[in-house]
């Protein structure tokens, strides 16, 4: 039934399109690319940014387009966030016959029901920053991602942690969320096969803010490290409650705390904390720079997060489209972008970019920053093939920055550290 | 009727041995936690009775109001919320005008913010709940939007991140707004109290579940005010250690937020939130047990048509009633701003309905049951929550000779602290219905 309104629907758009087209002889076909983020709610930051960088890319191609006799749109729909309205979104820029890629979710919980849907509606689908290990698991050739998957995170963060404070005894907090609780569970079962103790594993409630009685049970478990899966906000809690307990643990935690909030929250407590975020720092890529500076010019604000992601993502479906148009060899240009988005090999902002068979990026890279006086200073940046120095984190030796120095200031590759 | 009545009296008898093991086992815990880990079991104590004052102050105010017009205010929690918020501006002024001292800015700021909601108290009465009791006088309802309004203008300068900078409440433009606001829905309120005082309008009923969902309808619009007029980040509150006054750690230099006491490092916000909260409730009881105001609120609360008889002005003493418990809610909201370090729009959900719990819990309606609700509730969600983890480790470690066997896994209790505080309110209701210190209720024919 919904098939059915959703062909007739689109057989009104399309005949109304054709209206158009007669009507006015200027315009051309339009060609859709779909974005859904959180441009509302509790990400509405991160989701505007990346939009933002959805929209830059677009306005970059609509030339190459219109040469090509088509006239290249963005439909930004907000998700807020909300799985149940992540669907909804989903099925309004599916309904959109012109639509031939999206952008797709900020959040792995709103990715994961919304798959489906682009799978049935045959529309490529690549995620700028979801992690959570389940969405690429089900075999659906439109659903990828450019940031590396929270088995990888987990793993990452457990080898650097062994490698920099040996076999430690870490206590295990999550927010019992898909991507926080999935990202602690992998950090538990990976680090305890690397030698590390986990003494406990507890989740905490999104919102809360009293987080003093599971931190007081904790210390008198009196752990080396605390390891939290989760966001900004309870992770700013957290580290304050932690350090006015008198807690002198290290603190790791990972990409969902990466950025300026977290410094809001947490205050001074937050120094020394370790954060994980994917990719290597963009202002070691050369790729990165011209995207960094031209979204800076356009937006007059810099990059915060996941700008960058959804930059390469839209450039990646934006190409697929674009060679499908001008080699002209397909009548469905939604499997056309599928089977070439998949298979491509995309010189981006975040370096090369491509997908392994079930979707997942193989440019998959943590880098590791420790919080110091208001911003996240770059420690190290590892890769799934190598392992961690164990030297001094100070000292980072990853093989992309060889070249380059460790000066503090260069460290402003965290781009959320603005003051 | 036998029939029926001797299983049930078989179950409460059953229920009611459980229950007396469990508290039996949960005690022997406590003081085999209190031995093995003083200091822990000091620290547990401590962060459960300062929650608890938080929530006791917050509970007053849903019990007050239940009491007299046996409305459960469910915006209540919005204006604690709006309290702590309030409480925050008031302080950024204050440091903009370089007045940081811990003795006097937080004292100032308590009052602005306390004045803030007693306003927002009536102007909420006035606008969901009084139309409800009696024919809606039009021109209140007017006056009570605009002090709804006056207070948006409050909040409207900080639009996006209100610490930006500390001084941005000292400067001219910002202040001004600010104070315009402020002044605003001060008047507006007081003008909806008079012009209801003056020609109180015929009393009216309606079903008791309109003024349910009007008070969930304002608990919505209070909390999407916020948003839009704040933001939806959490904003960051000043800093305990911002305050000049306090004393400086010799090491460092600094100021210390804390003092050592037994072994645990105790907030001085900690002690603040504990004292601040008992003089409030201490006053709050004088005032109720003592006073003209007091009586003629226990006399609406026992019965209003004779009360009104009696010749006591009932529409003004519930206009009274609104004030007192929105003022301890905004003294509850800069505490909590204090102790927490960042409020944001939605805070007020979550906790104002635990505060409503601890109401229930002392028996609503019962000024001091929704104090000791409050405390119990604060002290469930640590001290036994953390006293249930330890003795079932306790009690799964089989020691025989140096060894210690785990008869069963290590459980996480702290992933269920507030559904073992609603067992806790379960378990009291099934023995009391009417809650702790409630008077069971009476048919009224």
């Amino acid at each position: 039934m919904i098939r059915l309104l959703l062909f007739t629907t689109s057989a009104v758009l399309v005949s109304l399109a054709g209206l158009g087209c007669s009507s006015s002889s200027s315009s051309s076909p339009v060609l859709t690319l779909g974005v859904v983020l959180p441009t509302s709610g509790p990400n509405a930051a991160v989701g505007q940014e990346a939009a933002d960088a959805a929209r830059m890319a677009v306005a970059e191609w609509t030339q190459r387009f219109a040469d090509q006799g088509y006239n290249l749109k963005i439909n930004v729909q907000d998700d807020a966030s909300d799985p149940k309205q992540a669907v909804a979104a989903a099925y309004a820029i599916s309904g959109d016959p012109t639509t031939f890629g999206v952008v797709a979710h900020y959040n792995s919980g709103c990715f994961l029901p919304a798959s489906s849907r682009y799978h049935e509606a045959g529309l490529m689908a690549i995620s700028p920053a979801t992690t959570n290990v389940e969405i690429t698991q089900k075999g659906f050739a439109e659903i990828a991602r450019v940031t590396p998957h929270d088995g990888i995170q987990g793993l990452l963060t457990a080898r650097f942690v062994r490698a920099h404070l040996g076999p430690v005894r870490v206590a295990v907090i999550h927010d019992r969320t898909q991507y926080g609780q999935g990202l602690a569970e992998v950090f538990r079962d990976q680090g305890q096969q690397l030698g590390l103790k986990m003494i406990s594993f507890d989740g905490i409630q999104v919102g809360d803010k009293d987080f003093k009685a599971l931190l007081t049970k904790i210390r008198s478990e009196s752990p080396d490290a605390i390891y939290f899966g989760g966001l900004y906000d309870e992770a700013g809690f957290l580290v304050r409650q932690m350090r006015e307990l008198g807690m002198k643990n290290s603190f790791i935690t990972d990409d969902g705390v990466f950025g300026q909030d977290f410094f809001d929250v947490g205050g001074e407590a937050t120094e020394g904390a370790i954060v994980s975020f994917p990719g290597t720092p963009l202002d070691k890529l050369e790729s990165a720079k011209s995207f960094l500076k031209s979204f800076e010019q356009r937006f007059s604000r810099p990059v915060q997060n996941y700008g960058p992601y959804a930059y390469d993502v839209a450039n990646i479906l934006i190409k697929s489209a674009y060679e499908a148009i001008k080699n002209k060899q397909s009548t469905d240009l939604r499997a056309e972008v599928v089977r070439r988005a998949r298979s491509i090999t995309h010189q981006g902002a975040l370096g090369i970019t491509r997908f392994d068979s079930k979707g997942d990026t193989l440019n998959a890279r943590f880098s590791f920053y420790q919080a110091s006086q208001g911003s996240f200073q770059y420690l190290q940046t590892v890769g799934l093939e190598e392992s961690p120095t164990s030297a001094s984190p100070a000292i980072g030796d990853d093989d992309d920055s060889a070249a380059t120095s460790n000066k503090p200031s260069d460290s402003a590759a965290a781009p959320a550290a603005g003051g | 009727m036998a029939q029926v009545r001797g299983p049930a009296k078989l179950a409460e008898a059953l229920l009611a041995a459980l229950l007396i093991s469990l508290l039996l086992a949960l005690s022997g815990a406590l003081l085999l936690m209190q031995q093995q880990q003083p200091q822990a079991f000091a620290q547990h104590l401590v962060n459960g009775l300062t929650l608890g004052a938080l929530f006791a102050l917050i509970a007053l105010g849903y019990t007050m109001v239940y009491g007299i017009i046996e409305l459960i205010n469910f915006a209540h929690g919005e204006v604690f919320m709006l309290g702590s918020f309030l409480g925050l501006l008031a302080l950024q002024a204050l440091f903009g005008w370089g007045i940081t001292s811990v003795f006097v800015a937080p004292v100032l700021a308590l009052l602005v913010a306390m004045c803030g909601c007693a306003a927002l108290g009536v102007a909420l009465d006035a606008v969901a709940y009084k139309p409800l009791r009696r024919k809606p006088n039009w021109a209140s309802v007017l006056a009570a939007c605009g002090a709804i309004l006056g207070l948006t203008i409050w909040l409207l300068p900080g639009r996006g991140k209100l610490d930006l900078g500390l001084l941005d409440g000292a400067e001219p433009y910002v202040f001004a707004t600010r104070l315009g606001g402020f002044v605003i829905l001060l008047l507006m309120a007081w003008t909806a109290f008079q012009l209801d005082a003056k020609n109180p309008s015929a009393p009216r009923t309606t079903p008791r579940v309109n003024a349910l969902l009007s008070a969930i309808g304002m608990s919505i619009f209070l909390q999407n005010l916020v948003m839009l007029a704040v933001g939806r980040d959490t904003q960051t509150f000043i800093q305990i250690t911002d305050f000049s006054g306090l004393p400086v750690n010799p090491e460092t230099g600094l100021s210390r937020s804390s003092f050592p006491l037994f072994g645990i490092e105790v907030q001085y916000i900690e002690v603040v939130t504990l004292v601040a909260a008992l003089l409030l409730m201490v006053a709050l009881d004088i005032l109720v047990s003592k006073t003209a105001l007091g009586r003629a609120m226990r006399a609406i609360a026992q019965d209003p048509e004779a009360a009104r008889m009696l010749g006591i002005p009932v529409a003004r003493i519930i206009t009274a009633t609104f004030m007192l418990g929105s003022a301890l809610a905004a003294a509850a909201g800069i505490l909590y701003g204090l102790r927490y370090g960042g409020v944001k729009f939605n805070d007020g959900f979550i906790i104002g309905l635990k505060a409503f719990i601890a109401a229930v819990l002392g028996g609503i309606g019962n000024i001091r049951g929704a104090m000791l609700g409050g405390f119990l509730l604060g002290l469930s969600e640590t001290v036994v929550v953390a006293t249930m983890e330890f003795g079932w480790q306790q009690l799964g470690n089989w020691r025989h000779g140096d060894k210690v066997t785990e008869l069963w896994p290590h459980a996480e209790f702290h992933d269920y602290k507030d559904a073992i505080a609603f067992l806790v309110l379960v378990a009291v209701l099934t023995l009391r219905p009417a809650g702790l210190l409630g008077a069971p209720e009476v048919e009224k024919v």
